[in-house]
This record gives C-alpha cells, sequence and structure tokens, in this order.
C-alpha cells in the first residue's frame, strides 16, 4: 500500500506542481509600491505625505471613527497603557498583543506576506530586524508627532521612532549575595557558575542576538578584560577570530540554562528563600518586580567590560494598518510627557530609559542615564544584522547540545 | 443512476457521452471532488513545503547575500547537512528524536499491552473502572506529565522554587532525572501507553478462546499458550501499535519542549518550531520533509514487515467467544499493582497540577500557601504574576477557551462529515482504481508528523494562493490544519461504518426513486451515526488537547487553550499553566459526556 501511496504522490506532484510553482514565489520585498498602499499612504497622511504639523483634533476626530486600534507589543506591560488608553479616549477600543519580541516581528511580516491587514502599531525591540528588514520593505511607516520632532534626537526619530532604551543586564539574587558575586564577563566562564547562568538562547531572542554582536564590536575591550580577570593575555582559539568570540565559546563550555523567556529567568534569580541561586541576563526593567515586593535581586552594573547594553525598542504604523489614525493617537500616548504621563507610566520604570530630553523627573530607585552612559554600550543595528548570522551559527555550533 | 443528461449531449460521440455519464454519477463525483480537497488540504501543502526548501527567502538576507528571492538554490540543504552548524541543526536533533520516540514507544508497549491483556483476557476485578481510569492520558494533553513532573522534580538549574522531590526529601534531584532524554522518555511512555492500550486491547478482544483452548486439550501450559497462540494473534496489533505510537511521537513538541530546554536538548520538533521563530523558515522547512520522510520510511518498513502476517483469521463462523483466564492467586496482588500504577502515574500527576495552581508562593508547600488567588483574582496585585487578574476572570483564558470548545467542535464535525463522505465513497467504489486512490491520499497526513504539519500549512497558505486568500493568522487555518490531520482516522471510521450498511437498502430506494442526496440523508446518515459520533469523539479529544499541531500557526487573536498554557509555562507564570491544564481536562471531559449523551439520543431515535 505504501508503494502505491508513493506513487500517488509523484502523480500528485506532477499534476499539481503548476499550482505550486505558480504561487511560490515570496512577495515580501515592496521594491515598487502599490497602488492600494499610495491610496492609503496619502489616506493616512504618512510617508511621503506627513505634514509639517500633526491637527491632532482632526486626527482624533478620524480616530473615533475608526473606533479601535490593534497594538502589538513585545511589553508585557501593554494591559496598562491599553487600559489607561481606552479611559483617555472612549469610543477607541484597544486590543493589545503582549506577545514577545519574535513573534511581534513574525506577525507583522507574514501578515504583510499573506496581505492580511489586521495590526495597526508595531511596538517591539530587534533594531537590525527592524531597521534592515522590515522598514526597507515597507512594512512599517515612521510616525513622529510633530511637537516631539525638537524633543527627541535624530538617531531616535529615524528610520523609526524610538519609545525608549531598553538595557540588557546580568543580575544577581540580592538576598544571597549583598554585593554582586561577579566582577566581570569572564566571570560567567568559571567553574563556580557553571549551569548557573540563565539565559534566553539567542536562537529564540534577537536582543541577546543582538548582545552578543554588540560584544563582537567591541572585542577588544573583552581581551583587556580577560587580562584583569584571569592576570594574565588571552590566547584565542583557532575558531575564535577575536576575544568576544572565545567569550561566546567559553560561555558556552560553561553550561547555561535556556530559560523560557525572561520573566521565567528573572523569577529563577530573584525568588527568595533560595540557597544557591543562579544569575540570569535580562531587561533591567524587570526590576519593577523587585520594587513590587514580587523577587529579590539586583544589577550588576559594573561588571567589566560592559554594565549594560541598551537596545531600542520602537514604535511605528504598520503597512496599510486599519486605523491609523487612532494607531497616532495610541503612539502619541505612548510616547508619555515630560513627566512620565499616563501613557509612557508603565514604562517609567529603573532600566528604561526615555529617549525624549528634558524629562523633569526619573523613576523611582532608577540609575540616571548620565551614570549609567558611561558604563554601557548603544546596539548598532548596522553591525547586528551583518554579523548575527555569523555569530548564530558560532553559538550553535558551540553548544553543548546534548 | 441519475445522470445528468445535457440536451448538448446527444450531438456528442457515444464514448464521449458514456463518459460523461460515468463522470456525473453521484458516486464518481464524490470521489472527484473528495479527491480535489484531499490534494489540496494534503499533496499541494506538501509540495510547496518541498519548493521552498529549495528557493531563497527574504529573511535569508542574514545569511547570504546577492540572492533572487523566490529563485532556485540548494544553498539550504548544503548549510542543513553540510555546513559547519549541521551537527546540532539536523544530526543531533534527529538522533534525539529517534531516540526518544523509540525509548517512549517501547515503555507505551511494556505498559500498554501487559495492561491491555490484563483488563481484556483476565478476571481481575474491577476491570471496567480500570479501563476506564487508564485511558485517561489518552484525553489529556500529550505534556500533561512533563508539567507534573516539573512541578515535582525541578532542581535548582532552574533556579527559583525547588520541586516537591525536594521539598519532601531535602535532596536536589539530578539534572538527568530532571530534565533532558530520561523524563522526556518517561514522559511520553505515560502518555502514549494509553493509546498502545487502546489498539492492542481491541485485538486481543477479538481473539476466539477457541484457539487458546486448543492448546489447552494439546497440553500446554499458561505461558506456552499466552507464548505459542494469543501472542502471534495479537503480533501484527502490537507491531503496528509501535508503528503507530511511534511515528506519533515523533512531531511531538510540548514534552522535549519543556524538559529538553533547559539543558539543551533539542528534538527535530524544538529544533524545527526554534528555526522558524527565528525566521530560519528554509532550514525549519528542511527538517520537516526530514520529519515526514523518516516518518513515511517508519510507516512504509512495517508494511514490509507485517505486511503478509496481517490476516490471521480470528473470528470463525461460530461466534467469538471470550474465556477470561483465572488469575487465582495473583489476583488481588496484580489489582494493587494496576491500581498503584492508575494512582501513581495518572491522578497524581492531575493532583499535583491542580495543587501547584493554588500555590500562592511557589515553593512553599505549607497549607497556609494554598489560595485561590490564581484562580480568582481580580489582578493588580504585582508581586503575584504580574497583577494578571486570575484564570476565571481572565479574558485570556475566557477567549481561549471559546476558541478551542469552536475549534474541536467544527473540525469535529466537519471531520465526522467528511469521513462519513469518504467511507461512502470508498466503500461504494470497492475495487475501482479512484476508491483505492482515495483511500491512499486520506491516509497521507498520517505520514506527517503534527508539528511538520503545522510548518507545512504556513508554508502553504502564508500567501495567496490562485483565487484562494491567505489564511495566516485566521481561525480558519486551525480548523484546515486540524481537519487535514484527522482525516486518516475519520476516513477509517467512516469506511467500517459504511461497510456494515447492506448495498440492498439503498437499491431498495433507488427502486423507490429516491435521489441521490435523499438516499445520504435518509437512509446512509441515520444508519451509520453512531460511527460518526464515534469519529467525532476521538476527533474532538485530539483537537482541543493538541499542541504540536497548531503551535506554528496560532496567533494572538486565535489563541488556544493548549497555545496559553505554553506561554505562560514560557513566562513562568507556573501556576496559570497549570491551571488551565485543569480547566482544559474539565472541558474536555464534559465535552465528552455531552458528546455521548446527545449521540445516545440521537442514535436511539
Amino acid at each position: 500500500m505504501i508503494r502505491q501511496v508513493l506513487s500517488l504522490t509523484c502523480a500528485l506532484t506532477i499534476g499539481v506542481l503548476v499550482v505550486a510553482l505558480a504561487g511560490a514565489t515570496p512577495s515580501l520585498g515592496a521594491p515598487a509600491m502599490s497602488e492600494a498602499q499610495q491610496k492609503w499612504l496619502k489616506d493616512a497622511q504618512l510617508g511621503p505625505h506627513s505634514p509639517a504639523t500633526h491637527d491632532w483634533a482632526a486626527i482624533e476626530a478620524a480616530a473615533k471613527k475608526e473606533g479601535k486600534v490593534v497594538v502589538y507589543s513585545s511589553s508585557s506591560r501593554i494591559p496598562a497603557a491599553a487600559k489607561s488608553f481606552e479611559a483617555a479616549y472612549p469610543g477607541i477600543k484597544v486590543e493589545a498583543f503582549d506577545m514577545g519580541t519574535v513573534d511581534v516581528i513574525s506577525k507583522v511580516k507574514e501578515e504583510a506576506r499573506a496581505r492580511v491587514r489586521t495590526g495597526d502599531v508595531f511596538f517591539a525591540g530587534d533594531p537590525p530586524t527592524v531597521i534592515f528588514e522590515m522598514v526597507p520593505r515597507r512594512m512599517l511607516w515612521n510616525f513622529v508627532p510633530s511637537e516631539l520632532v525638537g524633543l527627541i534626537p535624530k538617531e531616535f526619530r529615524e528610520p523609526l521612532l524610538v519609545q525608549r532604551l531598553g538595557t540588557r543586564v546580568i543580575i544577581y539574587n540580592s538576598e544571597v549575595y549583598k554585593t554582586p558575586p561577579i566582577k566581570s564577563w569572564w566571570d560567567l566562564t568559571r567553574p563556580q557558575w557553571k549551569g548557573k547562568v540563565q539565559i534566553k538562547d539567542i536562537f529564540e531572542s534577537g536582543e541577546n542576538l543582538s548582545m552578543m554582536a554588540t560584544f563582537v564590536k567591541h572585542a577588544d575591550h573583552f581581551a583587556s578584560s580577560y587580562k584583569e580577570a584571569f592576570g594574565k593575555e588571552i590566547t584565542l582559539d583557532k575558531d575564535c577570530p577575536n576575544a568576544a568570540f572565545q567569550w561566546i565559546k567559553d560561555f558556552l563550555k560553561n553550561d547555561p540554562v535556556f530559560a523560557g523567556s525572561d520573566g521565567d529567568a528573572t523569577r529563577a534569580v530573584g525568588t527568595r528563600g533560595q540557597k544557591d541561586p543562579p544569575l540570569a541576563t535580562v531587561d533591567y526593567a524587570k526590576y519593577r518586580d523587585v520594587m513590587a515586593g514580587r523577587f529579590v535581586f539586583e544589577p550588576a552594573l559594573d561588571v567589566k567590560p560592559v554594565g549594560a547594553v541598551f537596545y531600542q525598542t520602537y514604535l511605528g504604523i504598520i503597512d496599510q494598518a486599519p486605523h491609523p489614525n487612532a494607531a497616532k493617537l495610541m503612539i502619541r500616548w505612548l510616547m508619555g510627557d515630560s513627566r512620565g504621563g499616563k501613557g509612557y507610566e508603565p514604562f517609567f520604570v529603573p532600566g528604561d530609559y526615555p529617549v525624549r530630553t528634558g524629562m523633569l523627573e526619573f523613576p523611582r530607585g532608577a540609575v540616571p542615564m548620565a551614570v549609567l552612559k558611561t558604563k554601557a554600550w548603544t546596539i548598532d543595528p548596522m553591525y547586528a544584522y551583518e554579523h548575527g548570522a555569523r555569530i548564530l551559527d558560532f553559538w550553535v555550533a558551540n553548544q553543548r547540545r546534548r | 443512476m441519475a445522470a445528468l443528461n445535457p440536451p448538448w449531449s446527444s450531438a456528442l460521440h457515444p464514448h464521449l457521452r458514456r463518459l460523461w455519464r460515468a463522470i456525473t454519477t453521484p458516486r464518481i463525483l464524490l470521489s472527484l471532488g473528495l479527491c480535489a480537497v484531499l490534494i489540496y488540504l494534503v499533496g499541494v501543502p506538501l509540495l510547496r513545503i518541498a519548493w521552498a526548501t529549495v528557493t531563497w527567502h527574504p529573511e535569508d538576507a542574514r545569511v547570504a547575500r546577492g540572492f533572487e528571492e523566490g529563485a532556485f538554490t540548494l544553498f539550504h540543504w548544503k548549510r542543513t547537512f553540510l555546513g559547519a552548524v549541521s551537527n546540532e541543526l539536523v544530526y543531533r536533533p534527529f538522533l534525539n528524536t529517534v531516540v526518544t520516540s523509540a525509548g517512549a514507544t517501547l515503555m507505551a508497549l511494556l505498559i500498554g499491552c501487559p495492561l491491555a491483556w490484563l483488563l481484556t483476557r483476565t478476571d481481575l476485578p474491577g476491570r471496567r473502572l480500570l479501563s476506564g481510569l487508564i485511558t485517561i492520558p489518552f484525553i489529556l494533553p500529550s505534556w500533561t506529565i512533563a508539567l507534573a513532573w516539573l512541578v515535582f522534580f525541578r532542581n535548582s538549574r532552574l533556579g527559583g522554587a525547588g520541586g516537591l522531590f525536594e521539598y519532601l526529601t531535602g535532596v536536589a534531584t539530578p539534572n538527568w532525572l530532571a530534565y533532558g532524554p530520561v523524563p522526556i522518555v518517561i514522559a511520553m511512555g505515560l502518555h502514549y501507553y494509553a493509546f498502545t492500550f487502546i489498539l492492542v486491547s481491541g485485538a486481543l478482544a477479538s481473539v476466539d478462546s477457541h484457539l487458546e483452548e486448543s492448546g489447552e486439550i494439546l497440553g500446554a501450559n499458561r505461558w506456552k499458550i499466552l507464548k505459542k497462540i494469543t501472542l502471534p494473534l495479537v503480533l501484527p496489533a502490537i507491531l503496528s501499535a509501535f508503528i503507530l505510537t511511534f511515528s506519533r511521537s515523533l512531531g511531538t513538541f510540548g514534552t522535549p519542549i519543556f524538559l529538553g530546554r533547559p539543558v539543551g536538548y533539542y528534538t527535530l520538533a524544538t529544533t524545527l518550531y526554534n528555526n522558524l521563530r527565528m525566521g530560519f523558515k528554509a532550514s525549519a522547512y528542511i527538517l520537516a520533509v526530514v520529519l515526514v520522510a523518516l516518518s513515511a520510511l517508519t510507516i512504509y518498513g512495517n508494511q514490509r514487515l507485517i505486511g503478509t502476517r496481517k490476516s490471521f483469521v480470528t473470528i470463525s463462523g461460530r461466534g467469538l467467544r471470550v474465556r477470561l483466564t483465572p488469575l487465582r492467586g495473583w489476583r488481588y496482588p496484580l489489582l494493587i499493582l494496576v491500581s498503584a500504577f492508575v494512582l501513581v502515574c495518572v491522578l497524581v500527576p492531575l493532583l499535583l497540577l491542580a495543587w501547584q495552581s493554588l500555590m500562592l508562593e511557589e515553593n512553599n508547600y505549607s497549607l497556609g500557601n494554598l489560595s485561590l488567588h490564581y484562580w480568582v483574582s481580580q489582578g493588580g496585585d504585582r508581586r503575584y504574576a504580574e497583577g494578571e487578574a486570575g484564570l476565571l476572570r481572565s479574558w485570556l483564558v475566557l477567549g481561549a477557551a471559546k476558541n478551542s470548545i469552536a475549534l474541536s467542535v467544527i473540525t469535529a464535525v466537519l471531520v465526522g462529515l467528511l469521513g462519513l463522505l469518504l467511507g461512502y465513497a470508498i466503500v461504494k467504489g470497492r475495487g475501482t482504481r479512484l476508491s483505492r486512490a482515495l483511500e491512499q491520499i486520506a491516509f497521507l497526513p498520517y505520514l506527517v508528523p503534527s508539528i511538520a504539519f503545522g510548518a507545512v500549512y504556513i508554508a502553504m497558505f502564508a500567501s495567496p494562493l490562485g483565487p484562494i486568500p491567505a489564511l495566516y493568522g485566521t481561525f480558519a487555518l486551525l480548523v484546515l490544519v486540524c481537519v487535514a490531520k484527522n482525516l486518516p482516522f475519520s476516513s477509517r471510521t467512516g469506511v467500517s461504518s459504511m461497510l456494515q450498511v447492506g448495498q440492498e437498502l439503498e437499491e431498495a430506494a433507488v427502486v423507490a426513486g429516491a435521489s441521490w442526496t435523499a438516499r445520504f440523508r435518509r437512509i446512509i446518515v441515520p444508519l451509520t451515526l453512531s460511527g460518526f459520533v464515534a469519529g467525532f469523539l476521538l476527533t474532538f479529544i485530539s483537537t482541543i488537547r493538541d499542541l504540536s499541531l497548531i503551535i506554528l500557526l496560532v496567533t494572538p487573536s486565535t489563541r488556544v487553550l493548549p497555545s496559553l498554557i505554553f506561554r505562560y509555562n514560557e513566562q513562568g507564570f507556573t501556576q496559570f499553566a497549570n491551571g488551565i491544564v485543569i480547566i482544559l481536562v474539565a472541558l474536555s471531559l464534559a465535552g465528552q459526556w455531552l458528546i455521548r449523551k446527545i449521540g445516545k439520543k440521537e442514535v436511539t431515535q
């Protein structure tokens, strides 16, 4: 019977190859704008049709008519912002989805490919993918509220508006350790921390991949901090072109634990009553769990060669979104005001840094940007895009998979 | 037959006219229509995915430069099988998949077969009740045990709270016992044994005791009879149970991700998922092709192996008579053993999950820590699950429950109907090439492991295809994939219930001048209703708990309970995840009860 099934499959192959081939060309790239896209841009006053100043009364009226806005967000804090938005703009319903960066990106990409238009606001990180895959392919459109243009540095306005800088840090359990138990990223390669560092597999986390790329960009610093940590010059393995690659290799050799999510890793570190808690690389913004009394941990901001890595979280309007005006209102809402503001409130926490200048207040318990800046690097989207695949391959090849 | 005869047909050549008439008979029309549906649901998607492995995708910009999207290339195959990452990308996951699947299958057989014999052929007390309890895992999600395992055995490697085992004994669970291949095999084995049990006890129930008694008369002892007569008779059933279980476990996603990821133990299914999520589509599709090939090979091997031995005549003209083997002094020891098994492997895991969902602080096993917080709280207290509202108040859970019910009911209805139509077309056309072809294509989905099926459907329905719009992110896509995957079973039940309907009944109706639709509605459907209900039930059960099939296709608006469990588990909200398992089990049981009740009423009417 199987032989028949197989021969049948072959017959089918020939029979429907034509159909398959006809529909097989992917249409993700959009070098030429379609008529529908041009019309949408004109109606929504985006892209080439953006006005110099925004008439918010008109936008609000149009948004009320649209009645709804759909937000794809990487943050579990989006429901709070959605709630305050609905209270501020009665009549506009918010459908806010908290999905994690990887899923937000794949959803927007797949919907563009499928020409399904449901999402309005894109709200997630992963700079290389956003800037080099999605914006050039016109899956996202930039929208900067006109009154903010003077307040936000250009690098955070173009090519896509940045809502805040997130911060990747190492955290430790502060109930067990009164002071940071590590001084360097190289300490994570020591036997003491074998099997005791939680990290989301870079295979599942664009942020961590970009962080590794940033390490590679600053490989020299990893070489000098090796000397600081071990008291001797680093010797590189044959397959490691520089000290950062060597760090990645040694780190993987030390059996890190792949967490399901940042939240999961945070829980692993910060749960009270542990005897031998692990370390983790997560978002500094998880510190809000400490403020709320849920966990006990602190960030190790003085580790060498870098205490924190900043990454951009973007806001954009999804191509041919069905509710562009409500999307604009939402973006303005999420950008907050000079004191934080209702819309920015969920993000007004230690570890998240607003990009607008002239903030009058800072979140309670936060390390000021001016201080952290001196010990942090910022992800370079271009560099991460160009080196990401190579690092990923290196990562996979050196993983102690079982 | 009521063939259509358009006025212009008289102008045609007689051969053509005959052909036209043949084609337009209801059975042929139906068969051709079903063939088209099946090709669309299974054949075309398989081709699309194969094609997608040899073309460039926009996302490939990260691994290669200077290509043209959609153009032909062997780059992905070379990278996957010969590149620097091939070991971790395909070879090791392949090995892990084979090891865990084979281990789980073996374990399922070792548990399922003796249980089947004990509960169908011996005088063990309380067989009815025990049979019911023993098949419970079949209606649970396959990863229930995995979650319960984590509640019990998790250790400091995952940080946070230790498991119950550590709490009770003070001994840290070693990694090999907490995560990786050992628990994966056990967790999967403890699920799939129920499947083996059902298959083997079916075969055992039809073995006539006369055959065994002949052995007894010739002086063989009980073990010899078991070994020389009973076992060989059910060996084909055991072998096919092995193959069916093995090919099922190949595409399992939940258990390996929950228990494998903490120690970097990946199978083909979990590697496929990772690749797809990071946008490495071609690699993911290649892994899907590998899975399909592996599964097809296994089933082919099975056919070669037992092809000739399938046809023992166990049911003779004298009517079936089953004599139960007396267990004598073993009755109560075995009863205790079986009951203990049911308790430890079926009931305790569920209780553990229920208990864990009631624990306010995760690592605190004291009674004072019990709370309904994760079930009924208004939310807002950021100390617990970031202030999310309790399960019974959460619109997320409510929405997912609605979607789950809608998905499984709609799928079951469609699959039941398709099964009936397929059964009719296959049985009425017995012996014709068309009937055979239909039967074989209906079997094809079985060759495609669940997670690969999901990948196939993404490749197929991500962009519009001719007149068919893209189905990405729609509920319809979930329904389609579930319908397609469940067709092999329903076509089997369709065929077997259709075989019971005598030809003469329909012929009489033809003589009386009933149209085809009237015959189908008034004769075929009522007579095969019990078969329809059985097929409906099976599909309902397997759809409502499924994760592997839909994990790649679910989007936030089409979330179902299993995908929500997965998400909460990833986020570390384990109380929520475990609580939803309980909700899911309750829904599944309630659904079955309702279907049985309605089904019975309809059948007796």
